[in-house]
């Protein structure tokens, strides 16, 4: 049984690579999505193995892997580990914008599932209900728009300004990104650029304004590109926010005299993932899936 | 004038997007009749002028190639706060890890990367969404200094500062080179002998100076020899000759004098593991600089490295305020480390010593200020509570050592005077 509940926030800081290992697209190496609502997803599995592989580079101690997030398999002493990490949602996503570069973007049913997983935390916000109907939005920045209507890419959405909207998204910023002076633009721009679009118009987003780079081998011999090496690689674009819930349980080594509490093993763990930069999902060798993690709760 | 291919409601005017967006989705290159506004499809615009020997109003072609390029390149406000956004949050996350690289450059000729993705206009850009900003691809930048790495290790080049192709090390079996240690080792299809390397390479975020990128124009002249068209303005033959078809074509740069910071992350834990011999002193850091210098002098960075693009010089200035600013941020860790007592004791001989060393032959008067900073310091040592005998004893030594050498002052007394005897214990 869990018994604390954190919110894990997730910020992407370079472009992420969750891959879904099997194509049937255009794109050879497609990122995982939801079944149901298509939106990009981590993977529990793959955010807590980044977070064990990273343990100690994080900060910390050897001896705490096994008993907080479990043994290896094949060991003789099998226990379950005391840490739970759930798959991550949307949250907002960066969507290319004709004014201020680009917007982040967000839908009723993401920030419904955001406010019910930072219920669970006991800290829940106080988010007012917004909506927003096909092809409206509700917009806090003025400077985003032209005339009333606020343009993405080649898409165009009547605006309409919301007090309520604004403070939702102060409440997020604080919430999602460290302070300090390296993060202020873009908790700033959160703060003053979070659009919200109807959940069918933020779909549309979440399905197509993906990052999607090229890549080509290069043969060392001819030191030119290699037949059939080109291939498209999907990524999550940097500036995406994803929240995940993180649970803990005592520890369950069955060693009484070594036995953490729940609240003890959620201490343990938040110094490593607090303001921290992690690196989840594929490509890491180039760079890919640098989040800057939030534990909220 | 020409238009983008976008739905009406958008308008014409995108003088406010990104650069990356103008290039690739509000392009204003699609040519219009300029007196009946007709649309043409075409990437040239049709004009009229007078022309010819008999003054004749004629239709013209306008070119709209580089005046679109022109109309995507330039920064607005709004992008370089991004971009400098981006490159100091860099900054930040790569400072409190102790196994990264930073390495900062400036491009010594124009730089250019991407000019393969699809675009109408032949070449393409590598904008990095959603800024809409130039960027050079971690996998690109992985890419040239395994390259690097791997011509000093041929030993083609001189010295090989480190580098070798020699399988030293080993990992279950299989057996790895230096190279295959840092960059991850390239297995034969099939082959299930994979091995990731312990270095991550970062994105580069270009740092533009001014507030546009540039446009370049290559020409090439034999383009009929080149793809084996036979063609009446190329003079119906496709060997290579002197009177081919020019055909300028524009591309999207940037200029030099554009900065770089370059970020390799090391997996220390891995590193140990495969290669425990370049995990201390600064072995991989020594072998990544040196690579690092050969791809800037002989490789470049990007596209059409071959005709001198990418090319790239170590910024001096910021490698060495680098330095100092992780000097002074150990100096401050090693002070804050320390008791008060401690502290004051070191900030007399700090004084003391610089005046000693800049002036070494000239002695103050009894009674002026580091006399008194002296009495101080010994007061302070008699009356402080807190003070243990250790540090009682280390400034006594500290006075008697420092004081005659900067104070006309006879060694002796000073030791009666301010009770030095008692301080040492």
């Amino acid at each position: 049984m869990f018994e604390k509940t954190a919110a894990l926030f997730l910020y992407a800081v370079s472009p992420v690579h969750m891959g879904a290992g099997q194509a049937v697209d255009v794109i050879d190496n497609p990122i995982q999505r939801e079944r149901h609502t298509r939106h990009p997803c981590f993977a529990g599995s793959g955010i807590k193995g980044a977070v064990r592989h990273g343990y100690e580079a994080l900060g910390g101690d050897e001896a705490d892997i096994a008993r907080l997030l479990g043994p290896e398999s094949g060991s003789s002493d099998l226990h379950a580990g005391a840490v739970s990490f759930g798959d991550a949602q949307m949250v907002a996503l960066p969507v290319r914008s004709l004014k201020c570069g680009y917007v982040y973007a967000t839908c009723p049913q993401a920030l419904a599932r955001a406010q019910r997983l930072l219920a669970l935390t006991g800290k829940a916000p106080a988010w007012p209900a917004v909506q927003a109907d096909d092809g409206a939005c509700l917009i806090a920045n003025p400077a985003l728009l032209s005339g009333d209507k606020l343009h993405l890419e080649a898409f165009e959405y009547t605006a309409k300004a919301s007090e309520d909207l604004a403070r939702i998204a102060a409440d997020i910023a604080r919430r999602a990104l460290p302070a300090g002076d390296a993060y202020a633009f873009f908790a700033g721009k959160l703060k003053t650029d979070l659009v919200l679009l109807s959940d069918t118009d933020f779909g549309y987003f979440a399905q197509n304004a993906m990052l999607v780079e090229p890549h080509v081998r290069i043969n060392p011999k001819t030191g030119t590109a290699d037949d059939g090496g080109l291939f498209y690689t999907e990524n999550l674009p940097p500036e995406s926010l994803m929240v995940a819930p993180l649970m803990a349980s005592k520890t369950r080594t069955g060693k009484p005299d070594d036995q953490l509490q729940a609240d003890e093993v959620l201490a343990k763990l938040r110094p490593l993932l607090d303001g921290r930069l992690l690196q989840i999902g594929g490509d890491a060798t180039t760079g890919r899936g640098l989040v800057v993690a939030k534990v909220e709760g | 004038m020409p238009i983008a291919a976008v739905p009406i409601y958008l308008g014409q005017d995108f003088s406010s997007a990104s650069p990356g967006l103008r290039f690739g989705m509000y392009l204003p290159l699609w040519g219009v009749n300029r007196r009946t506004r007709e649309l043409l499809w075409s990437t040239s615009d049709i004009d009229h002028a007078v022309r010819g020997q008999q003054r004749e109003e004629r239709e013209i072609k306008v070119e709209n190639k580089t005046f679109a390029l022109q109309q995507a390149c330039r920064l607005t406000a709004q992008d370089k706060a991004t971009m400098r956004a981006l490159a100091q949050r860099q900054a930040h996350a790569a400072q409190p890890a102790p196994g990264m690289f930073t390495l900062e450059a400036t491009a010594s000729a124009p730089f250019t990367t991407g000019l393969g993705n699809e675009h109408p206009l032949e070449n393409g850009f590598a904008f990095l969404n959603p800024y809409g900003l130039p960027y050079l691809p971690g996998s690109g930048v992985k890419g040239v200094l395994r390259r690097a790495a791997r011509e000093l290790a041929s030993g083609d080049w001189g010295d090989g500062h480190g580098w070798s192709q020699e399988k030293i090390h080993l990992l279950d079996r299989v057996e790895l080179s230096t190279i295959d240690v840092l960059f991850g080792r390239e297995s034969a299809d099939g082959d299930s002998e994979h091995v990731r390397g312990a270095l991550s390479f970062w994105d580069a975020i270009p740092q533009i100076p001014g507030d546009s990128l540039a446009v370049d124009i290559m020409t090439p002249h034999q383009s009929h020899y080149y793809q084996q068209r036979q063609e009446s303005r190329s003079g119906g033959s496709a060997s290579p000759h002197d009177s081919g078809a020019p055909n300028p074509i524009s591309f999207l740069t940037l200029p030099p004098g554009t900065g770089f910071t370059f970020h390799v992350a090391c997996d220390a834990a891995r590193l140990e593991l495969l290669a425990p011999d370049l995990a201390h002193d600064g072995r991989w850091q020594a072998l990544l600089g040196a690579a690092f210098e050969h791809a800037f002098e002989w490789l470049g960075f990007g596209a059409k490295t071959a005709v001198g693009y990418g090319a790239m010089q170590v910024d001096e200035r910021a490698r060495h305020q680098r330095r100092q600013a992780r000097a002074e941020a150990e100096k401050a860790r090693h002070t804050a480390s320390l008791s008060p007592a401690q502290q004051a004791i070191e900030a007399f001989v700090a004084e003391l010593r610089a005046k000693h060393e800049q002036f070494p032959a000239y002695k103050e008067k009894p009674n002026a200020a580091f006399h008194t900073q002296a009495r101080a310091l010994a007061r302070a040592a008699h009356e402080g509570a807190d003070w243990s005998a250790e540090e009682k004893r280390a400034a006594a030594e500290a006075i008697e050592t420092w004081l005659p050498r900067v104070v006309q002052v006879d060694v002796k007394d000073e030791r009666k005077k301010l009770k030095l005897a008692a301080l040492k214990g």
